[in-house]
């Protein structure tokens, strides 16, 4: 049987209304939210670092409403790359990886295959990573509309603008580009549908869906590629009759405003990020 | 006129999309139809009251995963283990904008997809391809080897339909066919489905919400709203209830609508009438008494 | 009589002009339109209509002869802004035109571009969603809309850069009868209001609507006039091959029996009201 719902199984990017502390926020303090956590996950490789930065995230999600398990949900398409990846790392990065706390000892070492304590903990690391940049995305994205996000971007990029950075056209692909991934996404759907109807196997499941042969996905693509061109030459007709020429000379209505709990917020996270950054190398474990 | 058993049989339909996610919407509540072999039968409804998503049932696009029964020449579609591409065979299906499953640069081989995907023989595929282009109003020498994407709106459309008439099927089902069109086209498609019905014996599914056209083409209707059958009988005796209809957002043909003001200022006239010559004899009857 | 607001004169127009092969799809077209009219303009597919309309904007110029939007000349690349916030022009696929992801966002498009103060776009931003009746659906995501409630979006993402003119090209090509109404019905108050509608659409009974019609054929007017003297030449129309509405059909075919019997009515209070009178005469109903 096929299963032509996809959009089920997509949580990061979907936007869940509700009215948490973290969904109040401004979303340039969210966007930098993540940049210094991105930051302080990046640098720290430690057991206890990574429960730490764990909790932490974890606390993010309590804190904005959002339920556990559809975050989790939204892991399992990425399930079968984080098992190839774990296993690549365990069998291979032995040499690779020093932990910097402790010594790293080898536990087999059989021609490439160097299985030590430092790939073990890789490993672990690499898995507890994944879920902490998967609970700050999804929790990034299930908190703030697309559209508050692209005017966050904006704004923070706006200043850059003087230099002749064309901060407003990228604002508004990224605008356009999501305004059409709904629109992309029924069409696929009737497109996948249609073909069904015609006889062609489409998510059937069970095959091995991951080999298609060049016809095979020019059913699919072909159509989708003509749809688009044909989109994007009426809206081109629609944006020049409402006089857009750039960015330039352009005023904008949607105006943000940070509030007294952004500052606090963005403060802590800040003083979080330092220490963490600070101390990397000196977690126990 | 509906003889013998139903091919299709709809019973108690519901159907939720995104089930179990916070998006869930459900779509049908409850859709009770059936489709009679060799008939003309139309669906209709605002848009978003389900037709589509019933029709979709009919080919195993989608399968009755809740209460309800949905069964199509005598299998029962909530069976994961029947014959779907047998289904599809029988049951063709052209979406609304059928335009959107053309990917093949010549017109000939994507008309030819459906044949080809069915393992038909070379000879067989190139004699179902001409059959169906000619069935369509495009001659197959002369479009066989046009681009597709270099047709014009309605040649496409003619094209994608051609394509589904290449399986053979015993039912078309065709999900507002003439939206879009401009007159000219909409004339073509319907002159060619009715010829589907009266020359091939097709049983035709017809979705609208083009109250004239439904009037001409076919001979019974369902009303679906809001995800269930609220009204369904013969074409006339479904369009002699405006105001119901009305409830429902839809219309009835305005000659229709003529008909039904005229008998309300106490004028014998049959108010069920749906076409214009009808209704001139009738006037002119009254008129030259 | 007033200047007119989009005047045409002598116009031709070939797609690939310098080409071996130009396609012709307007032959010396003349037109005045006028502040506060209400033009439909008739046609097949490849009739002319389309490109006849992206001449009112600038958005396609001349191959021969001028098109002027309110004195001003569409060649001159130095009107075209001034000519586009004069033209607006609604499109056939409502989700073609949508840019934003949020509906009052994508109606204060175009306001930005013109580089409106924010205030003053809050205001038109407003009134445009009133005017269509979608002022309750103004945080809504475009995609969650009806076709119907996404035409009357960009319809209001174009009133609120307060043309004179309004273009609809085909606009109600691709949605059901109760959208193509509400579009009307949004259409009608503007034109009201004194906003100059243009109306191209393949539905002869939207042409009722306007107070002029315009029928194209192969790049050339062949009929104008009222919507009543050109709906009463049915016989032309159906050699066109144009749709005739049912109540125009009927009209038409009594007044062949009954030529006192009026052939050009065009709505169905007209018809029912115009067959009960006669009637009368016959002493029906007793």
């Amino acid at each position: 049987m096929e299963d032509f719902e996809f959009l089920r199984n997509v949580t990061v990017g979907q936007y869940l209304p509700s009215d948490s502390l973290v969904h109040r926020l401004d979303p340039r303090t969210k966007i930098t939210v993540l940049l210094f956590m991105v930051l302080a996950i990046t640098f720290n490789v430690s057991y206890t670092a990574n429960i730490i930065l764990l909790v932490v995230s974890f606390a993010y999600v309590v804190l904005a409403d959002v339920p556990v398990g559809y975050i989790l949900r939204g892991v399992k398409p990425a399930i079968p790359f984080i098992i190839f990846m774990s296993a690549m790392q365990l069998l291979f990065y032995g040499g690779q990886f020093v932990p910097p706390n402790m010594p790293s000892v080898t536990l087999i070492k059989w021609s490439i295959v160097h299985v030590t304590t430092g790939s073990v903990q890789l490993v672990i690391i690499s898995t507890l990573r994944f879920l902490q940049l998967m609970f700050l995305a999804s929790l990034l994205t299930n908190t703030t509309t697309i559209t508050k996000l692209t005017h966050g971007m904006e704004s923070m990029m706006r200043p850059l603008a003087r230099f002749g950075f064309p901060a407003h056209e990228l604002s508004l692909v990224a605008t356009i580009a999501l305004r059409f991934v709904p629109i992309f996404g029924e069409q696929l759907e009737i497109v996948m549908k249609s073909q069904a109807s015609r006889g062609a196997e489409i998510a059937a499941k069970g095959k091995l869906q991951f080999v298609q042969t060049a016809r095979q996905v020019a059913v699919l693509v072909v159509p989708l590629f003509i749809d688009a061109f044909r989109r994007a030459e009426d809206l081109i007709l629609a944006m020049e009759s409402r006089c857009y020429v750039g960015g330039k000379g352009r005023s904008h209505m949607i105006q943000l405003h940070y509030k007294p709990v952004d500052i606090v917020a963005m403060g802590l996270n800040l003083v979080f990020a330092v220490v963490m950054l600070v101390f990397r190398n000196s977690f126990p474990l | 006129m509906t003889v013998g058993e139903p091919i299709i049989t709809v019973n108690d339909l519901r159907h939720t999309y995104l089930r179990g996610s916070p998006l869930e919407v459900e779509a049908l509540k409850g859709v009770n139809l059936q489709v009679y072999r060799g008939e003309a039968l139309g669906i209709i409804g605002r848009t978003g009251a389900g037709k589509s998503t019933t029709v979709q049932h009919f080919n195993g696009l989608i399968r009755p995963r809740e209460k309800g029964k949905v069964i199509v020449f005598g299998q029962d579609m909530a069976d994961p283990n029947i014959d779907v591409r047998g289904i599809r065979q029988k049951v063709g299906l052209v979406f609304q904008y059928p335009e959107a499953q053309l990917f093949e640069r010549l017109v000939g081989d994507d008309v030819a997809f459906g044949p080809r995907k069915m393992g038909l023989s070379q000879a067989e595929i190139s004699e179902r391809v001409r059959w169906a282009m000619n069935s369509v109003g495009l001659p197959f020498e002369e479009f066989k080897d046009r681009f597709t994407f270099s047709l014009s709106g309605g040649e496409m459309r003619k094209a994608a339909i051609a394509g589904v008439l290449a399986l053979r099927p015993e039912v078309m089902v065709l999900d507002e066919s003439t939206s879009g069109l401009d007159p000219r086209g909409r004339k073509d498609v319907l002159s060619l489905i009715r010829k589907g019905h009266d020359e091939e014996n097709l049983t035709i599914v017809f979705i609208s919400t083009n109250m004239d056209d439904l009037a001409t083409l076919v001979d019974r209707i369902y009303v679906i709203h809001d995800g269930r059958t609220v009204l369904s009988g013969a074409t006339r005796e479904v369009f002699a209830q405006p105001e119901v209809l009305r409830g429902y957002g839809l219309g009835v043909p305005q000659i229709t609508e003529v008909m039904h003001g005229l008998k309300g200022r106490g004028l014998p006239v049959d108010e069920r009438c749906v076409s214009v010559s009808q209704a001139e004899e009738q006037v002119w009857k009254i008129l030259s008494s | 009589m007033a200047e007119p607001i989009i005047r045409v004169q002598d116009l031709t127009f070939a797609y690939n002009a310098q080409s071996e092969n130009p396609i012709v799809a307007l032959r010396d077209i003349n037109l005045d339109i006028y502040p506060g009219d209400y033009l439909v303009i008739v046609g097949h597919n490849g009739s002319g209509k389309s490109t006849l309309a992206k001449n009112f904007n600038a958005l396609l110029t001349p191959t021969e002869g001028d098109a002027w939007v309110a004195g001003m000349n569409t060649k001159d690349r130095e009107n075209t802004l001034a000519i586009r916030s004069t033209v607006g022009m609604v499109f056939q696929i409502p989700d073609n035109q949508i840019v934003a992801t949020v509906v009052e966002e994508d109606v204060a498009f175009g306001p930005e571009n013109l580089g409106v103060p924010r205030e003053e776009i809050m205001e038109r931003v407003k009134w445009a969603l009133g005017i269509v009746d979608m002022q309750a659906e103004r945080l809504r995501a475009p995609h969650l809309l009806s076709a119907g409630q996404k035409q009357r979006v960009a319809i209001a993402g174009v009133i609120a850069m307060r043309p004179k003119v309004i273009v609809l090209d085909e606009a109600t090509a691709y949605l059901d009868p109760v959208g193509r109404e509400d579009v009307l019905r949004a259409v009608r108050k503007l034109n009201q209001d004194g906003v100059t509608v243009v109306a191209i659409t393949h539905f002869m009974h939207e042409a009722a609507e306007g107070d002029r019609v315009l029928v194209l054929e192969k790049s050339r007017v062949v009929i104008q006039g009222t919507p009543r003297e050109v709906f009463g030449r049915v016989e032309e129309l159906r050699e066109l091959q144009l749709d005739v509405p049912q109540t125009t059909d009927l009209a038409y075919r009594i007044h062949k029996r009954l030529p006192e019997f009026p052939g050009d009515l065009l709505t169905v209070p007209e018809v029912v009201d115009t067959v009960s009178e006669f009637a009368l005469r016959k002493g029906v109903p007793a």
